[in-house]
């Protein structure tokens, strides 16, 4: 063997060690740092945890809008097509929803993209996730949901589908307070992307957002609308409001929509008219002016005012009365609302004095009140009236208030001569009840004297005794009010034939607890007269209410009398929630206290239904959860639906079966 | 032979046995650490520990046999293979689009790991003829043939990988025969063509053209040079058919090859993903069962040829160099074996193994750290895999016990 072959045989070795050595030490530590951010960058990744949006709840602790996990199922279309599984996936996504195949391979019609085609919570989203097919998704995510449907949802608003968003309403107004702040967590993923493992170190949970609770008493919110509901209308408006604190206790509009499929519904029905509308108020806005002059002092109730046999031609306009008389007490001319008897008073007060009173009431102004898309109103400058606008604005014409701004005002009126803020949101709060910050009653001025507005209750008393009102009367409320009936001033002219009817009203009037506006946009079954129209609707709410609230009864003996259909139409309600309720929770129920307990030890509302109250009531009081109980024997209803979270504090009203007698609220 | 030897260390090499126990012990912890959590595989280190056993009992036969045998086996065992490998071809299994694997009841065998013992044997018995003339252009063309029958019939199943390792087998056999500069150029020269043909027609011409002038400049009579050219010629077009008969995924393979990172979600994946184990595992590595890229199968297949990622992750540059060092000792006292040995046929049958160990090696280190296409080939000792241990083993045992007969040629 030669020396020469030995050596390159050795060489060739020695080089190869090295090379191979010098290339591990290149890959090893010179390029350690690229390739093991590489290999991190592969393998760990961060995943978003959604924040829980917070709850909605009314002033009595019930769950207006809550949030649930939801499981939605999407296609992605190309890959579902090639691996021929489109009808495979309708037939079983129909086999469980029965929607129809149809309804399915309607919604798998492109070509290629990825379409949600079910959302689904509870038991369903579960039977559904064990279908597996080619290019079918199951991703967890969470959505709002609005368990009473379209109460309260011009209040509520809603919330964008997929972001969670707040787009109306208090969803968007507090939008930020409701979102929450997501978590984080930082997963280890293998080659396919499954998760092996968390590290909950660096697991930042995700904050639930604050529970916002409102000043909306849900049972009354619930009246109002069912009377609103019967009026046949453009549009109807009502706002129930304490005017002692401005805090809102309904506000609804006729033609509501459901912000659970929000999208079905069009711009004028999810439009909040209570808000956003301005409308010449007619009469009603008589008790501004009246209020202003008799707190100048320039008028009495007792004062004679020719009323000129219902035409008064005033600079060349002919002012008319639609029930003619010779001559009017300042009283009657308020009751029985005549407009020459106002104008003639106007004429008494510089445009100046009557702006400045009007603007101090908050005509013209946005109320600032918790909701978006608030309407100004209109209030000419007094530097451009004329004698003839002065008498036209002291009996509503020429002027444009919004319901919310005319309501505030009336609170003032009623209220001792307060001008508070109108207000939707009581308090707020951390998900698990720990208090951010309680809204207090905010006076902004005082606008009239104690006295003015004393005498004024008298005379609103007045219009519902003897004037334009009698219809708002209940027997048993001492109630007074205002009506007011304008013509549609619509694109630079009045509407033969349209109106606006409304009726403002409050009791008890010694001490008014309730003040309620009730607006009909185009009335169209016969009479057009707010007296008509409108107070017949405030006269069924005031007689709900006092049956909700019987401190308001003046006279308790008289309300035993008060007919028997509010009874019945309030068993009715009744059944028509426990259907609601049933058909919400369709999660399974139950009736193992281990699980109701363990639920609520994570703060969910666990289904009671089916327990007996008594074990009902202590796994709440556990927990330290209000509540309120009704009816015996087993838990047929509660008021705090299933899967809602809830806190200590809260409170749910229970009710069971064999109700004797209806008991809503906590009496 | 005038006194019987006892002396252990003249009887048998421990050092280089205790190097490759070590080698399969490490190679145990990875298979170990690359299946545990496999559904299908988390046995195979328990199914290795098995076959070593095996292999070591036959080891410990072929060590204790007569040394005369490996003669007498040479040309049928030769045989016998070139029968497997035509057999294969026809009832093989075919797995990762590859006939590798013949099946024998509960056996599986590659009968292209066999190919390459046999032909070391066979060109061993061949070349250490008296009447062998290595710079006898015609001697050399038999060997060539007797070389790359198996190849041929390798390259159809088709294993591009032994197919290189017997190119190694062929070269380190006649370089140590002692072929000229010529005879060696005469055996390389088609090879580079081959290879150089596969990065495109621009390197294909200037290699033909460089061999021409290397055969202007041997000054060997113009019949003999013109053959040689028409040869490589002919090997450049051969390529491209061999090309056409690869699967689609070793096209691919080659592709990265000539451009590493044109595709790395496909073809290039592997070999990314490899580089990204190995450098992540830094200086100390991440520790036993504790390497990302491996745990979570980053890599598919990590126990088989691509073994040393898990070393190189898990056991850091420190690992992997421990590795390396202990290969190339092995080699090295392989080789002194070799050199010790004054008979031809011996002597040449440790290099033929020698370049079978070093050949693997290589290509199967090569393709873990990146510098060579990604070709399926086991790591000697450590990749997981019955067939290849036992005849590595049985190759050492073939090298030891031509050590403990060594004064019987001394």
């Amino acid at each position: 063997m030669n020396t020469n072959r030995q050596l390159g045989i050795i060489i060739s070795v020695a080089v190869l060690a090295v090379g191979l050595l010098v290339r591990l030490f290149f890959l090893q530590i010179l390029r350690h740092d690229d390739y093991l951010f590489l290999s991190k960058r592969q393998n760990i990744k961060k995943e978003r945890i959604l924040a829980e949006r917070g709850q909605i709840l009314d002033r009595n602790m019930v769950v207006l809008a809550y949030t649930v996990p939801v499981k939605s199922f999407y296609v992605s279309l190309r890959l579902a097509h090639r691996r021929g599984m489109v009808e495979k996936i309708a037939e079983a996504f129909n086999n469980e929803t029965k929607k129809g195949l149809k309804y399915y391979t309607d919604l798998m019609n492109a070509e290629e993209g990825r379409v949600c085609i079910e959302r689904a919570t509870g038991e369903l989203a579960l039977k559904l996730k064990t279908i597996k097919k080619d290019g079918l998704e199951c991703v967890e995510t969470l959505t709002r949901t609005y368990p009473y449907n379209s109460l309260a949802s011009h209040v509520l608003g809603y919330a964008e589908v997929r972001t969670m968003r707040g787009v109306d309403g208090i969803e968007k107004e507090l939008d930020s307070t409701l979102q929450g702040i997501d978590g984080e967590r930082t997963i280890l993923g293998d080659r396919r992307g499954n998760m092996v493992t968390v590290f909950d170190d660096a697991t930042v949970a995700p904050r639930t957002g604050n529970t916002v609770l409102l000043t909306i008493d849900k049972n009354i919110q619930q009246m109002l609308e069912e009377e609103l509901d019967k009026v046949a209308c453009n549009y109807a408006v009502g706002i129930i409001i304490d005017p002692n604190t401005a805090e809102i206790l309904a506000l609804a509009n006729h033609k509501s929509f459901d912000p659970n499929n929000y999208s079905k519904y069009s711009d004028a029905e999810r439009r909040n008219h209570a808000i956003s509308d301005q409308y010449e108020p007619g009469s009603t806005f008589k008790a501004l002016t009246l209020a202003s002059l008799i707190d100048m002092k320039l008028c009495k109730e007792d004062e004679v005012v020719n009323t000129e046999n219902g035409t008064y031609k005033y600079y060349n306009v002919k002012i008319k009365d639609s029930h003619p008389s010779v001559s009017l007490s300042v009283k009657e001319v308020f009751s029985k609302s005549s407009n020459i008897g106002m104008a003639k008073l106007s004429q008494r007060v510089s445009y100046d004095m009557l702006y400045k009173y009007l603007r101090a009431m908050g005509i013209g102004m946005q109320t600032n009140i918790n909701l978006p898309a608030e309407a100004e109103g209109t209030l000419p400058k007094a530097t451009v009236w004329n004698p003839l606008s002065r008498s036209s604005i002291s009996f509503g014409y020429r002027v444009a208030v919004t319901p919310i701004q005319l309501i505030t005002a009336y609170a003032a009126l009623v209220n001792g001569g307060k001008l508070l803020q109108p207000h939707l949101v009581k308090r707020i709060q951390t998900n698990d009840g720990k208090l951010i910050s309680d809204l207090m009653p905010k006076v902004i001025r005082q606008v009239i004297a104690q006295q003015t507005s004393d005498r004024m209750r008298a005379l609103f008393a007045e219009v519902v005794e003897n004037g334009t009102g009698k219809k708002a009367a209940v027997k048993g409320l001492h109630i007074g009010g205002k009506t007011g009936t304008a013509q549609l001033f619509q694109n630079t002219e009045y509407k033969a034939g349209q109106y606006n009817a409304s009726f403002i009203g409050f009791f008890p009037v010694e001490a008014p607890k309730y003040l309620c506006l009730v607006l009909v946009n185009s009335p169209s079954n016969g009479s057009y007269y707010g007296g008509d129209v409108a107070a017949p609707v405030f006269q069924a709410v005031a007689q709900k209410i006092a049956k909700y609230d019987p401190l308001v009864i003046s006279k308790p003996q008289e309300i035993k009398s008060t007919p028997q259909m509010a009874d019945a139409e309030i068993k009715k309600q009744q059944q028509a929630e426990k259907n609601l309720t049933k058909t919400e929770t369709s999660t399974v129920v139950k009736t193992d206290l281990n699980e109701v307990r363990s639920l609520l030890k994570r703060n969910i509302m666990p289904d009671m239904k089916g327990l007996t109250l008594r074990d009902a009531i202590s796994l709440l009081s556990e927990r330290k959860i209000a509540y309120t109980v009704s009816g015996n024997r087993r838990v047929t209803y509660q008021s705090i639906p299933a899967g809602a979270r809830v806190a200590p504090g809260m409170k749910c009203d229970l009710r069971g079966e064999d109700l004797a007698s209806p008991s809503m609220g906590s009496l | 032979m005038s006194r019987v030897n006892y002396r252990f260390q003249d009887k048998f090499d421990l050092p280089t046995f205790l190097i490759a126990t070590a080698l399969t012990f490490l190679g145990l912890l990875a298979i170990y650490s690359a299946t545990r959590s496999t559904v299908a595989e988390h046995s195979n280190y328990i199914k290795q520990a098995i076959s070593w056993g095996v292999a070591f009992v036959i080891f410990v036969v072929v060590v204790a046999l007569p040394i005369r045998w490996l003669r007498v086996v040479a040309w049928p065992s030769y045989a016998l293979t070139l029968i497997g490998l035509v057999l294969v071809l026809f009832i093989g299994k075919v797995t990762g689009g590859q006939k590798c694997w013949i099946h024998l009841g509960p056996l599986s065998v590659q009968p292209s790991e066999f190919a390459k013992f046999s032909t070391v044997l066979v060109l061993a018995t061949f070349l250490s003829r008296h009447q062998t003339d290595i710079d006898n252009m015609k001697d050399i063309s038999v060997t060539l043939l007797l070389g790359m029958l198996p190849v041929g019939l390798i390259m159809l199943e088709p294993d591009l990988g032994s197919s290189f390792v017997f190119f190694g087998i062929l070269l380190a056999m006649l370089y140590w025969r002692g072929v000229s500069s010529f005879g060696l150029f005469f055996v390389l020269s088609p090879g580079v063509v081959a290879i150089s043909a596969l990065f495109g027609t621009t390197y294909l011409i200037i290699v033909l053209v460089l061999s021409a002038v290397l055969l202007i400049f041997f000054r060997k009579d113009i019949f003999l040079s013109g053959s040689i050219f028409a040869v490589n010629l002919s090997a450049g077009f051969f390529v491209d058919n061999v090309y056409n008969i690869l699967s689609p995924h070793q096209k691919k393979r080659i592709a990265t090859f000539v451009d590493p990172d044109s595709d790395p979600l496909g073809a290039g994946y592997n070999s990314l993903q490899a580089r990204i184990a190995i450098g992540s595992g830094g200086f100390w590595g991440k520790g036993f069962l504790s390497g990302n890229q491996t745990q979570l199968h980053f890599i598919p297949a990590q126990w088989t040829d691509f073994i040393f990622c898990v070393i190189g992750e898990e056991f850091g540059f420190i690992g992997s160099s421990v590795v390396v060092v202990l290969y190339i000792v092995m080699f090295i006292r392989i080789l002194k074996v070799a050199l010790m040995v004054k008979d031809e046929f011996y002597s040449l049958v440790i290099i033929g193994i020698l370049s079978i160990y070093v050949g693997h090696f290589i290509i199967n280190l090569g393709m873990a750290i990146g510098l060579l296409p990604v070709i399926g080939i086991p790591l000697p000792f450590v990749s997981y895999g019955g067939t290849s241990l036992i005849l590595n083993m049985l190759m050492l045992a073939v090298v030891l016990n031509i050590y403990r007969s060594l004064r019987d040629f001394s």
